[in-house]
């Protein structure tokens, strides 16, 4: 998508007082306030989203980068446990942005709508999937209970801050909205 | 499981920093396949595990994450070179029955190519395979 505005689009001013008619006026400025908007947006590093199996059921989206790298395995176990996920790729110019905007600020990272989780951690992934999904056979959920869970319950009012594992963390979904507001504990 | 992501986190640091590269070093390549390298040591020590049935590649006794990251580290290795596992026929079974299963089969169908494949953007000299 261009975001060049084209000549045709800027309104003609009046040679002798300069006067543009109101509607005019506002129909420029709303377009350039749209082109604006999608600018800012496109340079805040939002991936391109590919969805594995029914949109509508996706809690998972996991974003990496476009090359296989160490989240192939996470795909795998997606595929394997038939969940359906969204796969969302980001480019190493846009990956420095982006990751000011997660509270851990690795990548890939995996998000889960269903618990509002946050997991920076390969190992954290697949093991977050794995108890979900009950991929594990029941002595790695014994030990996964037993030694890897650890739960830390913060007691503030807006938020519940969860590790499970090494490289998890649980905040709500709106905490990371790339344009958002920066994600904040409360101080109460 | 823990032996398995020791195993496979080893190979794949060694594995990654040669072909997550603009440039794929040939000579760098040949070095993990090499005699004695990382990649020959990483086949025997997941073809133990497989003997000891640390993880099964078995669908009926349910796969496990193991699976999945013996998998992966073996699918990398077979794009780098497709022989790799012709001394190795256990590992070779083991990927084919994970890989018949229908819906990893399904979206390795469907998947982007690797980078340092033939057909991504970051292509694979083919001297080295």
């Amino acid at each position: 998508m261009s975001h060049k505005i084209s000549p045709a689009s800027v309104p003609s001013f009046c040679t002798s007082c300069v006067c543009v008619p109101h509607s005019v006026r506002r129909s420029f400025f709303n377009r350039l306030e749209t082109i604006m908007a999608e600018e800012s947006k496109a340079s805040a590093g939002v991936p391109d989203a590919t969805v594995f199996g029914e949109a509508t059921a996706c809690v998972y989206e996991l974003v990496a980068f476009p090359n296989r790298g160490s989240a192939e395995a996470v795909r795998l176990l997606f595929a394997l446990t038939n969940t359906p996920f969204r796969d969302q790729t980001i480019t190493q110019k846009k990956a420095a942005k982006y990751k000011k905007t997660l509270k851990l600020g690795r990548l890939p990272v995996l998000f889960d709508d269903s618990t509002c989780t946050e997991i920076g951690s390969i190992r954290a992934m697949l093991q977050h999937i794995a108890r979900k999904k009950s991929a594990l056979n029941a002595a790695h959920v014994l030990w996964g209970l037993l030694c890897s869970r650890i739960v830390c319950f913060v007691p503030f009012p807006d938020f519940v801050l969860c590790v499970g594992g090494m490289g998890t963390l649980q905040r709500p979904r709106e905490a990371r909205t790339v344009n958002g507001p920066p994600w904040t504990p409360c101080s109460k | 499981m823990d032996s398995v992501f020791e195993i496979v986190g080893v190979l794949n640091t060694a594995v990654r920093a040669v072909v997550y590269t603009r440039d794929i070093d040939t000579l760098a390549v040949a070095k993990l396949f090499h005699h004695g390298g990382v990649v020959e040591t990483f086949l025997n020590q997941a073809q133990a595990l497989l003997n000891k049935s640390s993880f099964s590649f078995t669908p009926s006794a349910g796969p496990s994450v193991a699976d999945v990251l013996v998998f992966d580290a073996l699918d990398v290795l077979m794009q780098l070179r497709p022989n790799c596992l012709a001394r190795h026929p256990a590992l070779q079974k083991a990927m084919k029955v994970v890989s018949q299963i229908p819906t990893v089969a399904a979206y390795l169908a469907k998947r982007r190519p690797g980078d340092f494949t033939d057909k991504g953007s970051n292509p694979l000299p083919t001297n080295s395979a």
